[in-house]
């Protein structure tokens, strides 16, 4: 009984003690549970906000020109961002660890750079502990890694720097696009690389693409057009200059960049490019006979409006390469100049020893860039040629004879014979392209008056001309008759200005689709349609020195999908562009009558690249 | 003896429900908890991914990723499976449901915005200013998406009229550079973050009522909020 009573008074608590055992270990246990959990929750936070800063600190780079201003910037936005994501002390955690945004550029499968910019933030913070602190951790290291990608940008800027943008006025329009080129560029990080391409007579780099433009370099570029001799004084190259500029983009080499071309110009492009074949026979044309000019009797052509039989100078057939430029007025009678540099590094043009010697000391070279009596050229070249030197047909869309593509659900394919060669040419109905003057103009003031009065003749000033009928009257852009019949009139101003407008749109058609690059030597190895992917933005100022102005031509550079109204028109319905290409990229297209606008639209155009390129 | 016996009876039952009752709490007491913080892990993911997928939509057209579409945000909702924001197999959200989310960029309006939205362009600017652009310097709704128990939740940055905001969430040039309803207050924003001119910040928001979870009624876990911005 004793040995009874002994047993149950040792079993007497003894749940209570093997409860106050799991409620001691119960209690660890969940304790641990909860500050595994508190830790979980501060590491989500924390992943969460170092995400935030690193995408942060990818769109700040561009509050600044320079790598270390970029990179201050890049801090201190990553670390506001941070912040509005962890606060400070945030479920009882210490000081914040927030190391500066790394920038890295990614490369391809052979090392290149690729256009794109990693940023890496790291962060870290002490979180403190509930219940491990009964076995002394106070706080444990809580750290996260935030990456996000930023699309580079590779941009070209293309400036008109022709007479027309002379304008009398303080400031002119030269001096307004300057300015308003660099404001613009303050809106992009060292981080983005960008350059300048001018073009007059002839397009030249002036500025290098380059990822240091924010230094000053650009800025001071920029400026230069203002004290160039004869600044924004000559003729508006724009093939060349686009040309160029997307030699500049393959050059920089970054495919997966925002790569962009944003082409200033204010009037209509008047300098086809190309390799011009020499006038061997005689014809019926233009004047003007070099012989006038040389005081000696019996100058046959000496007028611009008059045609006559045009004396032969070159005994022997070739070619000369060089840009052939519209002298002054838009008419069919105006003067011509030529034959100017298409691009300042290529040679002058050469013209074959059988050409009259007095005739070619008249003709722009490198010892006389103007010309004493540029206009002659109209007597040395037998006109323009289906092709300029970059392939554009000066037709019309299609960059290729045989046979150009035919992109638009709108155009229709059919065959003619060109000029005298016989030679069969496969065309799409844009080669009857016509360039119509505005003519709505009511509302228009000052200058743009003056332009719209000039050019409110529709269908008049560059109308293509008609392949099948060659009609008689002189209007024609090619000659109806003769050896040279059917082929482009070299001794028209108007026609000049339809050739480079053809071949304009077909460069920019031809840049925006080019895939070569794509895949195969050279290339990334993947198949594209387009290893760059420019996109071509346009600004277009008219009304200065009575241009014309054209609806489509900037927006199909553009390949907007419509065709936007003027500032001209008191009404106007916008319709589909017929050149529309749903496969090649859209750029932004902007006009204005105003040139105290450009630094608006430069901004609007900021605004539009920034969001696409962040 | 058999007294004694007596007085033992029913000791092992009695300690062994003392314990039960206290193992009980704080069984319960511990799964709340966890709960309560599986779900928080659970809506912050739910904000992180939204964060993510409103980049997408706002920074590349190309994605085309329309998240003012149910299936799009189906995509959320069934992230936040459990929730009560939206039911399978489609996960369209609920409009009465347990949760929403709020997808917004806000913007500090400048020159770019007010150049690209105000049409025609005065003559005399730039320099922009409220007058010439209703909004410039202000913070504005430049995209605006709610997904879910829109109701019963708001956005803590406020609500734009829905007459400005676009079929895909955006909100016009026009109405970021004029539309003064849009503004957002600086008091609203400056207490969280401060933005540069032209500068925005993407913000998601997640609301979700998880009071389910509590095994006990007297436990009734708050709402729970989770935001986040980049």
């Amino acid at each position: 009984m004793p040995h009874i009573v002994t047993k149950d008074r040792k079993r007497r608590g003894f749940i209570l003690l093997t409860h106050a055992l799991m409620v001691f270990f119960t209690i660890a246990m969940i304790g641990l549970a909860v500050d595994a959990g508190t830790m979980y929750v501060i590491k989500g936070r924390l992943s969460s906000a170092v995400d935030a800063a690193a995408l942060a600190a990818g769109r700040s780079v561009n509050l600044a020109n320079t790598v270390p201003a970029a990179s201050a910037a890049a801090t201190a936005t990553a670390t506001q961002f941070f912040n509005a994501n962890f606060p400070n002390g945030y479920l009882g955690t210490g000081t914040m660890n927030l190391t500066t945004p790394t920038f890295t550029q990614e490369t391809d499968g052979n090392g290149n750079p690729n256009g794109i910019l990693d940023i890496s933030v790291n962060a870290s913070v002490p979180a403190p502990t509930y219940f491990m602190q009964i076995f002394g951790i106070k706080t444990v290291n809580v750290s996260g890694t935030g990456t996000a990608t930023r699309r580079g940008t590779v941009m070209i800027l293309v400036l008109d720097t022709s007479v027309s943008m002379n304008t009398p006025g303080n400031p002119t329009a030269c001096q307004e696009m300057v300015a308003a080129a660099q404001q613009f560029i303050t809106n992009f990080s060292p981080y983005d690389t960008i350059g300048a391409v001018q073009f007059g007579y002839t397009a030249s780099v002036l500025y290098a693409p380059s990822t240091s433009f924010g230094n000053g370099s650009l800025n001071t570029a920029l400026g230069s057009i203002l004290t160039q001799p004869g600044q924004c004084g000559d003729n508006t190259n724009t093939t060349s200059g686009l040309w160029l500029a997307y030699e500049q983009i393959k050059s920089v080499g970054l495919p997966l960049a925002y790569n962009s071309i944003v082409l200033f110009t204010d009037g209509s492009p008047n300098g086809v490019s190309a390799n011009f074949p020499i006038r061997t026979q005689s014809d019926v044309r233009y004047g003007k006979d070099y012989t006038q000019y040389t005081g000696a009797p019996g100058a046959t052509c000496t007028s611009y409006g008059n045609t006559c039989t045009m004396p032969v100078i070159c005994t022997a057939a070739g070619t000369v390469t060089g840009t052939l430029a519209q002298g002054a007025g838009q008419t069919d009678t105006g003067a011509t100049n030529g034959l100017f540099r298409p691009v300042n590094t290529d040679a002058w043009a050469s013209y074959p020893a059988t050409c009259n010697a007095t005739a070619v000391g008249y003709l722009p070279s490198s010892s006389n860039n103007g010309g004493a009596h540029a206009d002659i050229a109209r007597q040395i070249l037998a006109y323009i040629p289906d092709f300029d030197i970059y392939g554009n047909s000066t037709h019309g869309v299609p960059t290729t004879s045989t046979p150009p593509t035919c992109p638009g659900s709108t155009c229709t394919v059919a065959t003619v014979t060109l000029g005298s060669t016989g030679a069969s040419y496969t065309y799409d109905t844009r080669d009857f392209w016509r360039f119509q003057c505005n003519n709505v103009c009511t509302g228009a003031t000052g200058s743009a008056a003056a332009a719209c009065s000039t050019d409110s003749t529709p269908g008049q000033q560059y109308e293509g001309g008609v392949w099948t009928s060659f009609p008689a009257d002189l209007n024609s852009n090619f000659f109806t008759a003769g050896p040279y019949k059917g082929f482009m009139r070299p001794d028209q101003p108007t026609t000049i200005v339809a050739a480079t407008m053809n071949t304009a749109m077909a460069e920019a058609y031809w840049i925006r689709g080019d895939a070569s690059g794509c895949g195969g030597a050279g290339g990334n190895g993947t198949a594209c349609a387009t290893k760059f992917h420019p996109v071509i933005n346009t600004i277009y100022l008219l009304g200065n020195a009575g241009d014309a102005a054209d609806h489509e031509f900037l927006p199909i550079m553009s390949n907007t999908q419509t065709i936007p109204a003027l500032p001209y028109d008191s009404s106007w319905t916008p319709y589909t562009n017929p050149a529309f290409l749903t496969d090649q990229e859209q750029g932004l297209y902007q006009v204005t009558a105003d040139k105290t606008q450009l630094t608006a639209l430069f901004q609007k155009l900021a605004s539009e690249v920034l969001r696409l390129s962040h | 003896m058999r007294t004694r016996y007596k007085s033992e009876s029913g000791q092992a039952m009695l300690e062994f429900s003392i314990v039960t009752i206290s193992l009980a709490f704080m069984f319960a007491g511990a799964f709340t908890v966890g709960a309560l913080l599986n779900k928080a892990l659970q809506v912050s993911n739910v904000t992180r991914s939204a964060a993510v997928l409103m980049v997408t939509s706002v920074t590349n057209p190309k994605a085309d990723l329309n998240l003012v579409l149910p299936q799009n945000q189906a995509i959320l909702i069934r992230e936040a499976s459990g929730l009560g924001m939206g039911s399978p197999p489609s996960y369209t959200p609920n409009a009465s449901g347990n949760g929403a989310i709020f997808l917004s960029k806000i913007i500090l309006v400048g020159a770019n915005e007010c150049a690209a939205g105000v049409t025609p362009i005065p003559s005399g600017v730039p320099p922009w200013n409220p007058s010439a652009c209703p909004n410039y310097n202000s913070y504005v709704f430049a995209y605006y998406v709610a997904i879910g128990n829109n109701t019963r939740w708001a956005s803590n940055f406020g609500t734009p009229p829905s007459a400005a905001v676009l079929s895909d969430g955006t909100i016009s040039a026009v109405n970021i550079a004029t539309n003064t309803s849009l503004q957002v207050p600086s008091t609203t924003m400056t207490p969280i973050i401060t933005l540069a001119q032209s500068q925005y910040a993407l913000i998601s928001e997640t609301y979700a009522d998880v009071s389910g979870i509590s095994v006990f009624s007297i436990f009734k876990p708050p709402v729970i909020y989770y935001r986040t911005i980049t």
